[in-house]
């Protein structure tokens, strides 16, 4: 288990968790970011199962370790996401997690207008 | 017995009806079935005693409009009468009365409250708010004093999805089985998006064939219109806030002065220029100046300098504060990329790592790319 890891790929930023909260479920492993128009997105795959609680995306990586991968649309199948192998890169390269917990966040932006912090769209 | 609890299978179910009717709109993959919208628009008529009429369709509610404009003309009808109240009262009177009762005999209150927050609002909320309320609003104010007589928002349209939405999840779960609303739900799925019901003619609109929404829901696309009909009527939105469509047209043309933007006095369209050129090209546009830059020291052993930048104008429309941005290199890419922030940091750690859940003390990675 590897304690207080923090990432950060793209506008996708990433961090080991103690413990997860009560209220998450598991959900299907689905894309953590996914471009509006590049058709780029952010994955993770192999070992791993992904959760959500309130908005928020918790990765549990099993011993055989989960890479967060950024790849293009046309390079991906549901069936990648069974495999910690590296895919074709699109813009930044992927990192392999070690066995742990993660939260995943996406980059903010401020809008000085509605003066809310807005998620970063690719 | 009342339904007083549902299984796990039905709260599945219930995620599913609600995904149902969001992904029929959404998918914009969704064509128009004539043959099951004209048995549909039929049933309706003669529900309130009227003759089947002659439907004609088109691909957006603007086209609904025209085709009332030429109505009018070609047929030269004074007083072409609207039935859209009497249907709606109709579907009301049978349909939603009778169905309601029967899911209040059946149903606990706790599971109907249960449906109705997580299946019915949460539709409603996306399709007939967020989309069905927009588009209408500005249809109408795009066409001016001759809307009122014919709008749309009719018996038989989006505007219904959350209400059918909740009496779905009932009939797939068994607690009813209504004819009228089995009928009324086929109208639905027959693919209309809305329609102008007179006596004698119909015209019915055909469902988007794109729509671009934010994380919330809103429609919103700083890179065109938000929402699009295959006639190629579209609608621009930031944030769920309807703007003309002279934003982008200007902006993809490079026509978008500083003094322009100084000289607009309506705020939200100021927004809206601030969201289409993006933060690049509006600190290019404005100028700023550099208040201060750090060197992070990452964990991984990467060095990232970063910078905060503001304007030295001050602008009124954002209580008297300056636009500010932190600038940051990617490390994948080398590409610069700026990030808008509060204009009360001082400092560019601090600004950057208000962006993230980090604290600044925190903000420092063992990965990167």
């Amino acid at each position: 288990m590897t304690n207080n890891l923090r990432g950060h790929q793209g506008d996708v930023q990433f961090a080991s968790i103690q413990s997860i909260p009560s209220s998450a479920k598991r959900v299907l492993n689905k894309p953590i970011a996914l471009g509006e128009h590049s058709g780029h997105m952010h994955v993770i795959t192999g070992d791993v199962e992904m959760l959500e609680a309130e908005g928020r995306i918790i990765c549990v990586v099993g011993p055989d370790g989960a890479r967060i991968q950024h790849v293009h649309e046309s390079n991906f199948s549901e069936k990648d996401y069974e495999s910690s192998k590296e895919l074709p890169q699109a813009d930044h390269g992927s990192h392999l997690l070690p066995e742990g917990t993660y939260e995943f966040y996406i980059q903010n932006s401020y809008n000085p207008y509605s003066k809310l912090m807005e998620r970063v769209i690719d | 017995m009342k339904l007083e609890r549902l299984t796990n299978e039905q709260e599945q179910k219930m995620l599913q009806v609600r995904d149902f009717w969001l992904n029929y709109i959404f998918s914009c993959k969704t064509a128009i079935n004539k043959d099951a919208a004209k048995i549909g628009i039929d049933w309706l008529y003669n529900s309130i005693g009227k003759k089947s009429p002659v439907v004609i369709y088109v691909d957006s509610p603007m086209g609904c409009q025209y085709a009332v404009a030429y109505l009018k003309e070609i047929i030269k009808v004074i007083g072409v009468n609207s039935s859209t109240d009497q249907v709606r009262a109709q579907v009301r009177a049978q349909v939603v009365a009778q169905v309601w009762a029967q899911v209040v005999a059946q149903v606990g209150d706790q599971v109907r409250a249960q449906v109705w927050d997580q299946v019915r609002d949460q539709v409603r909320a996306q399709v007939v708010d967020q989309v069905g309320a927009q588009v209408v609003a500005q249809v109408g104010d795009q066409v001016g004093v001759e809307y009122t007589s014919f709008t749309g928002y009719a018996g038989g349209s989006i505007y219904d999805y959350g209400w059918v939405s909740f009496y779905d999840f009932f009939t797939q779960v068994g607690v009813i089985d209504h004819a009228g609303f089995n009928q009324f739900k086929s109208v639905l799925l027959s693919g209309i998006y809305d329609m102008i019901q007179l006596e004698g003619f119909c015209i019915v609109s055909s469902l988007p064939s794109k729509i671009i929404r934010n994380a919330e829901g809103r429609l919103h696309n700083p890179n065109g219109p938000a929402i699009e009909f295959a006639d190629g009527y579209a609608q621009h939105y930031v944030n769920g806030r309807a703007l003309p469509s002279w934003i982008w047209e200007k902006a993809a043309a490079g026509q978008i002065t500083k003094e322009m933007f100084l000289r607009e006095p309506n705020s939200e369209i100021k927004g809206g220029i601030y969201e289409v050129l993006g933060q690049k090209r509006m600190m290019d546009l404005l100028g700023a100046i550099e208040i201060d830059s750090c060197t992070i020291t990452h964990r991984n052993g990467d060095l990232e300098t970063v910078t905060l930048l503001k304007t030295s104008e001050l602008f009124e429309e954002i209580d008297g504060q300056p636009f500010a941005w932190v600038k940051m290199v990617c490390p994948s890419t080398g590409t610069q990329y700026l990030q808008g922030v509060d204009p009360h940091h001082t400092d560019a750690l601090t600004a950057i790592a208000s962006l993230s859940p980090f604290k600044p003390e925190d903000y420092s990675f063992d990965l990167r790319s």
